[in-house]
């Protein structure tokens, strides 16, 4: 056995006894979130799993405050409690938006695309379980190519690629956008405790496995996790400005057929659909690798450095002089 | 020879609108109405037909208004918060006077409410959710049959009356399966739209009509005639007008081609006994304890009528005065705290003494009611 490299923050903000199934990605997903945030920390959630997992009364397991909010309003939400946080003075709580696919993918893009067209303060997780499940297992834009859903059913399985919803982000040209795994908990964390120190719209996609829906036994969520990113997949990234693209991790590169075989959900694929499949898989791989600069010359992890880029970011200079300006009306007034 | 299938209301809905004609469905995943769409992404592409999911309710009806303008009869399915998406585009559909059929599967609410709990909390807002105060037709299944018959009636009345439709049922009725016997189902005829067809010189306008209460003729949108469809106030023929005699005439007509219709489209199932002093009136799952509640009364001697509202609105209410003419007592179950369909009936039957019998967040047990209609 390896030796831990890492050391996870021991503290667990989120309670055991909540209400996921067993193997559940965006439990996990939580779990890491909220230990790299910390207690001061406000979760804006929309209707998905997690409306249900944080659980009924008398249990609140996410050990921080919850607002529960309408499917298509977790960004517009978030902003508000934001906003009203600073009106108040308080800079220091975060703002969490935690939202499935579905929230983020479809119905809630709107408020996600025009809160960080504003460059808002605050962080947005969505965990990706690609599809509706807590509603039963429908397909999502997030649901990837050839995949069985309850709407997309084996004898006509999604016929659409999964929507590249990094890439929408980056062209909005936030600070920060990353991609992270449960398989590398260390990796996520400081992911998730970098955008807490940096200023404006920071972006989190989570891979998030799902037993039930995509029909794996829970003790495999992590194996599944660890070749999504290996079969590329799921390449674990950092964006900053929306240009700066850094791998996280050179995956192996082993066949997507890997990955396919060990889930139910793509149990009815031939060999000739996995193939296109693999095709897809390398043509977004070769796309999105021609895009990021050598680790070495990478952006590196501390803050500090952060701090410093942000303040030549034409997106928060832009934002300076907006509120400059801002200000100069209401004396003018 | 009965042919027995077990089916709930949701899957019935799916059934009864492939049968009335239904060739488009978009959905969104929502509890307790995704059977509706699950059973309708498995049926309507065998046939060449199409089912899509949309990425919100909002898309979900406008694709359907989209196909409707396209000749296609179509279905969307919905619970309150995501019916609370679609009500720009359900009263875009009325102003287009566009053919669609809404099934409304109530659960607990206001907002997110309770997804996997039951309700009869929407009535009131199915049927006041136009601005102008329009008349939608809502049908109230309290059975699987009922919910696959008023489903084709759904489709009927979409299509005659070229309005939106909503078909209001709940989570019990909705996702309790049940024994149907198909042989026994009934057998409804369908109904189309009136096409536009040219005669000498006759020029088209998508919202044409010589008396109020009169259908304009459809023509599909990029066919041979030249259709402009607008949600703004319009003449007859969809140009863009403030408050024109013509505008003003098209806008009283929404309405009057419903009300001058709704003694054709008003099914109400009632049960009248002998004598009976008490009246129970009742839709959706607490219709189905009423009936069992009526029964026991019966059963004990009682002399109780019974007046299940298949329609809910327009408000029935010549039917409603009628089946209440000669008791004294009139009893009205409803899964809601206000009562608000009682609230309706007292305004119709201003001389009796209205009893509600309410709950939230559970069924109504038989056995209250009948306590009720013996105090």
């Amino acid at each position: 056995m390896g030796q831990i490299k890492y050391q996870l923050p021991p503290e667990e903000v989120l309670a055991p006894g909540h209400f996921a199934c067993p193997g559940c990605g965006a439990t996990l997903t939580m779990r890491y979130a909220l230990k790299a945030l910390g207690r001061k920390t406000v979760v804006v959630i929309p209707a998905c799993c997690w409306s249900v997992i944080d659980g009924p009364v008398p249990y609140s397991a996410a050990g921080v405050p919850v607002f529960h909010t309408a499917f298509e309003t977790a960004a517009s939400t978030a902003c508000g409690v934001k906003a009203g946080l600073d009106a108040q003075g308080d800079h220091e709580t975060t703002v969490l938006a935690f939202a499935g696919d579905g929230g983020t993918f479809d119905i809630g893009l709107q408020a996600l695309s025009g809160a960080a067209e504003r460059n808002e303060d605050f962080i947005y997780i969505c965990y990706d379980n690609e599809a509706y499940m807590n509603t039963g297992i429908q397909r999502s834009s997030a649901t990837p190519l050839g995949a069985w859903t309850t709407t997309t059913p084996t004898e006509s399985p999604k016929a659409e690629k999964k929507k590249n919803i990094v890439e929408i982000l980056a062209a909005h040209r936030i600070p920060y956008l990353a991609t992270a795994s449960v398989a590398y908990p260390d990796d996520m964390i400081s992911k998730i405790r970098k955008a807490k120190d940096i200023r404006g719209f920071k972006f989190i996609h989570v891979f998030s496995p799902c037993p039930p829906g995509w029909k794996f036994e829970p003790e495999d969520s992590i194996k599944i996790s660890r070749m999504a990113i290996e079969s590329k997949v799921f390449p674990l990234i950092e964006i900053f400005h929306g240009t700066d693209y850094k791998l996280s991790k050179e995956p192996e590169g082993v066949p997507v057929r890997d990955y396919i075989k060990i889930q139910g959900r793509f149990r009815h694929l031939d060999e000739e659909r996995i193939g296109i499949i693999q095709e897809n898989v390398d043509e977004e791989w070769e796309r999105l690798y021609s895009k990021c600069v050598p680790t070495t010359q990478a952006h590196h992890a501390g803050s500090g450095e952060f701090q410093g880029e942000r303040r030549s970011s034409a997106a928060l200079s832009i934002r300076e002089t907006d509120s400059a300006k801002k200000k100069v009306q209401s004396a003018r007034r | 020879m009965p042919q027995f299938r077990i089916r709930n209301g949701n899957q019935m809905i799916a059934e009864g609108a492939i049968v009335a004609g239904c060739r488009f469905f978009a959905g969104y995943p929502i509890t307790p109405a995704s059977g509706i769409y699950k059973s309708m992404i498995d049926e309507l592409p065998k046939r060449g037909d199409v089912a899509i999911g949309a990425p919100d309710e909002i898309s979900a009806l406008a694709f359907c208004v989209g196909a409707s303008q396209r000749g296609y009869k179509a279905m969307t399915a919905t619970s309150g918060p995501g019916f609370s998406l679609m009500i720009e585009t359900l009263q875009y559909a009325l102003m287009t006077e566009t053919p669609v059929v809404i099934a409304l599967v109530q659960r607990l609410g206001p907002s997110t409410g309770g997804a996997t709990q039951g309700g009869q909390g929407d009535v009131l807002l199915a049927g006041n959710a136009v601005g102008g105060g329009y008349t939608i037709p809502v049908f109230s299944p309290s059975t699987p049959v009922e919910a696959f018959t008023l489903t084709i009636h759904s489709f009927n009345v979409a299509e005659r009356l070229r309005t939106p439709v909503i078909l209001l049922t709940d989570k019990e009725v909705a996702m309790t399966s049940e024994n149907i016997d198909y042989s026994a189902l009934p057998k409804s005829g369908t109904v189309d739209r009136k096409m536009f067809v040219r005669s000498n010189g006759e020029s088209f306008g998508n919202y044409r009509f010589s008396l109020p209460g009169e259908i304009p003729e459809f023509s599909p949108i990029g066919g041979k005639e030249k259709a402009t469809i607008t949600g703004s106030a319009h003449d007859k023929s969809g140009r863009l007008q403030k408050n024109s005699r013509e505008t003003i005439e098209v806008l009283r007509h929404l309405q009057e081609k419903v009300i001058s219709n709704s003694e054709e489209i008003t099914l109400v199932d009632t049960d009248t006994a002998d004598g009976a002093d008490t009246i129970v009136f009742s839709y959706g799952v607490s219709a189905r304890a009423s009936i069992e509640a009526v029964a026991g009364l019966r059963a004990k001697g009682e002399r109780v009528s019974f007046c299940n509202l298949l329609t809910l609105f327009p408000i029935p209410e010549k039917e409603i005065k009628e089946a209440a003419r000669k008791v004294s007592k009139v009893v009205v179950v409803e899964e809601n705290i206000m009562g608000l369909y009682r609230a309706q009936i007292e305004r119709v039957l201003p001389d009796k003494k209205v009893l509600g019998i309410n709950s939230v967040g559970r069924m109504i047990a038989p056995g209250e009611i009948e306590k009720a209609v013996l105090s």
